[in-house]
């Protein structure tokens, strides 16, 4: 199809009533995919790094999904993933005696996880309802989680309010070398404090989306999630400290609030997607994320190419967030004898760079290319946090990741 | 509707569709009517010079047309019905240029201004969504009857449509008008989806020294384009995309069949000297060529 044929076709689709809306909204036919992704964090910089591993994680990740419609007004689907993660992560960050920020690596380990999610959704003429259902397991962590949510179209399809429910629960079984518990609570206390621990959330949102004319629509949301359980990281530790080096509050309320806009430009036929969010939560943590993207559409007037419904969509996408710090995030001075690191757990601490104040900058670019029934996707991201890109200039925290996130996938409807 | 309507739907008479169809015609009839002067269309002309609020039907036929208006470079322009005030197709005389041209001053969609659900026309000119309103009927008639679960096609005056294969499998056999005999088929063409719009220099015209001058003007000139296709069918997804494209065909004149190619959209084109060409041309069971 031509370039004009789509302009066209999408804005007579544009009109309300052109379609049957119980046509429109129940998915016409399936999709399959796979998705490979390649995560390599940065390695640790040896200049602040005490010892350890040097090397962080690497991630390959393997995802497959399956839609199915199922009769007029349902569809169904399966995702599954698989994980295989090497590398270090950071134990503890630390002032040494001179003063110098420091972070100790745990040692590399190897790392499985597998993950299936499934489920059905719904839809009506104006409305739609699907639940989900799945489990996540790994050798020292098990996920369940259910949710289920909805969407009802007003205003003549001009309106869309949506909302959702979920719920999960985690089972922590950190897995440790020793056999005898004194053994364990001495050598690795966080991991003996979690042993057998759980949390459970929950989590409610409400969005609405509002389409303003033929080439724009503007969307905000809000959500609430709760934590409870062992929250703390039970892999920050520090050999021979006998209590465990991350105890955290254990729960966590969570606020987010978000806007978004979408822009359509029909003259280079392209989108403009610009979104902001912003959360807050009883750990003091206040953070925002702006991102804008480009998406960026292609169809080649060639007869091969519209004989075989090829066209493209390039996407820059640039994304920042800073958060401020959680108010027990604290690195520990060991030049001088340190009050925090007791067994007293109702004293809350922890040196875990991801409650730290920092911002971190994320640009990506990626292709979708459309052939008949395929659809191809190469992508890549480049991300950096740092203290600075969150205005904080008074401390490092090298433990903070950098990483590059490679992404390719094919999809199939049929 | 400006013709003969006919719905064929396989339905039980006592599910009352029949009368919702029938009232969905009649409710676009009377809201873009420009006969009547209580419709909304009429009463969005008469607001000319001010700004007048649309809902989101009227802003998304509206948001279509600009569209139509980019994507054939001018030449779709639903600011053009004023030139019925020089051009007489009953009178068999030709407009006079200086009357033309004083016509022309109030054709132009891009004076047109919009602002979200607002639309303000500039005085001395009107709307005409002559060429939209009834393609959009059928489009909605076969939505209406695909949410009712039902089978059907919808020929509104020549705007075509259908909900699928009839319920045992065959296509719907649809009937081409020949452009120079009335009444009479130039082709049939199976359709088991999607809908079918034709326009043709043969629907109103009026010849004058032996020269064909038909009802579908160029926004630019204020006259038919000359070399033009005497008839142009499109098949495609839905009526108001078919009969936008037919239009902006007639007026791509001599290079419409190109143009048409280059979309990559099913068409039936009978040029000037009635010679046949275009993709359904082949697929037709009986083309004629003249």
């Amino acid at each position: 199809m031509s370039a004009v044929m789509k302009n066209l076709a999408r804005s007579a689709l544009a009109v309300p009533g052109m379609v049957s809306v119980a046509q429109a909204a129940a998915p016409a036919e399936a999709e399959t995919g796979y998705r490979f992704t390649y995560y390599s964090e940065d390695d640790s910089p040896a200049s602040r790094s005490d010892g350890g591993a040097q090397e962080r994680y690497k991630i390959q990740v393997h995802q497959f999904y399956l839609m199915m419609p199922f009769g007029d007004h349902m569809s169904w689907d399966i995702e599954t993933s698989f994980e295989s993660m090497s590398g270090a992560s950071p134990a503890y960050t630390y002032k040494d005696d001179e003063d110098v920020t420091r972070v100790y690596m745990s040692g590399a380990s190897t790392e499985r996880r597998f993950d299936l999610y499934g489920s059905g959704r719904y839809y009506w003429s104006e409305a739609e309802a699907g639940a989900t259902a799945g489990f996540s397991t790994e050798r020292d962590y098990t996920a369940f989680f259910a949710g289920t949510d909805g969407s009802i179209q007003l205003n003549e399809q001009m309106t869309t309010i949506s909302g959702g429910l979920s719920a999960g629960y985690d089972i922590l079984n950190p897995t440790q070398d020793f056999s005898g518990d004194q053994q364990q609570q001495a050598n690795t206390p966080g991991r003996f404090a979690a042993k057998g621990e759980s949390i459970w959330q929950v989590s409610a949102y409400e969005g609405v989306g509002q389409v303003i004319d033929m080439n724009t629509v503007v969307q905000a949301g809000i959500s609430v999630t709760h934590k409870n359980g062992y929250l703390s990281d039970p892999y920050r530790e520090y050999a021979g400290a006998e209590v465990p080096y991350d105890i955290r509050p254990d729960n966590r309320t969570l606020l987010t609030l978000s806007g978004g806009a979408r822009r359509y430009f029909p003259g280079p036929d392209a989108a403009l997607h610009a979104d902001v969010r912003f959360l807050v939560d009883t750990w003091d943590i206040f953070s925002s994320t702006w991102e804008v993207a480009w998406y960026q559409n292609y169809a080649p007037n060639w007869n091969w190419f519209v004989d075989n419904a090829i066209d493209f969509q390039l996407v820059p996408k640039l994304r920042y967030y800073q958060q401020t710090e959680a108010y027990f995030y604290e690195i520990p001075d060991h030049g001088v004898a340190d009050p925090y690191y007791t067994a007293d757990t109702t004293t809350y601490y922890s040196s875990d760079p991801r409650l730290s104040k920092y911002g971190a900058l994320s640009i990506g670019l990626s292709l979708k290319t459309d052939f008949r029934q395929f659809s191809w996707t190469i992508g890549g991201e480049r991300y950096a946090a740092n203290p600075a890109y969150g205005f904080n200039g008074d401390e490092e925290t090298p433990g903070l990741v950098s990483f590059w996130r490679l992404t390719t996938g094919l999809d199939y409807r049929f | 509707m400006g013709g003969p309507c006919v719905l064929s739907v396989y339905t039980d008479c006592e599910s009352g569709l029949m009368d919702r169809l029938e009232a969905e015609v009649r409710r676009l009839e009377t809201k873009y009517s420009r006969f009547d002067p209580d419709s909304l269309l009429s009463r969005m002309n008469r607001s000319a010079g001010d700004w007048f609020d649309i809902d989101p039907e009227t802003a998304g036929l509206l948001d279509f047309a600009d569209q139509c208006f980019r994507e054939s470079e001018g030449l779709f322009d639903i600011t053009t019905g004023v030139l019925r005030r020089a051009w007489d197709f009953k009178s068999g005389r030709l407009p006079e240029q200086r009357h033309l041209n004083a016509v022309l001053s109030a054709v132009g969609w891009p004076r047109v201004e919009r602002r979200g659900s607002r639309i303000k026309i500039p005085t001395g000119m009107e709307l005409d969504l002559g060429g939209l309103v009834k393609e959009f009927a059928a489009d909605r008639l076969l939505a209406l009857m695909a949410e009712a679960d039902v089978s059907g096609l919808v020929n509104l005056a020549g705007d075509i449509g259908v909900t699928g294969p009839q319920p045992d499998g065959t296509p719907w056999l649809v009937g081409i008008s020949h452009p120079r005999r009335p009444g009479q088929a130039a082709a049939t063409l199976p359709l088991s989806s999607g809908a079918l719009a034709t326009s043709g220099d043969y629907e109103r015209f009026m010849v004058v020294n032996g020269r064909r001058y038909c009802h579908i003007l160029h926004p630019g000139t204020g006259w038919p384009v000359p070399g033009g296709p005497a008839s142009v069918t499109i098949v495609t997804d839905h009526c108001l995309l078919a009969g936008a494209l037919t239009t902006m065909a007639m007026l791509k004149g001599k290079e419409a069949e190109s143009w048409l190619a280059g979309l990559g959209v099913p068409f039936l084109l009978f040029d000037e000297q009635l010679t046949v060409s275009g993709t359904l041309a082949s697929r037709s069971p009986r083309p004629h060529s003249q």
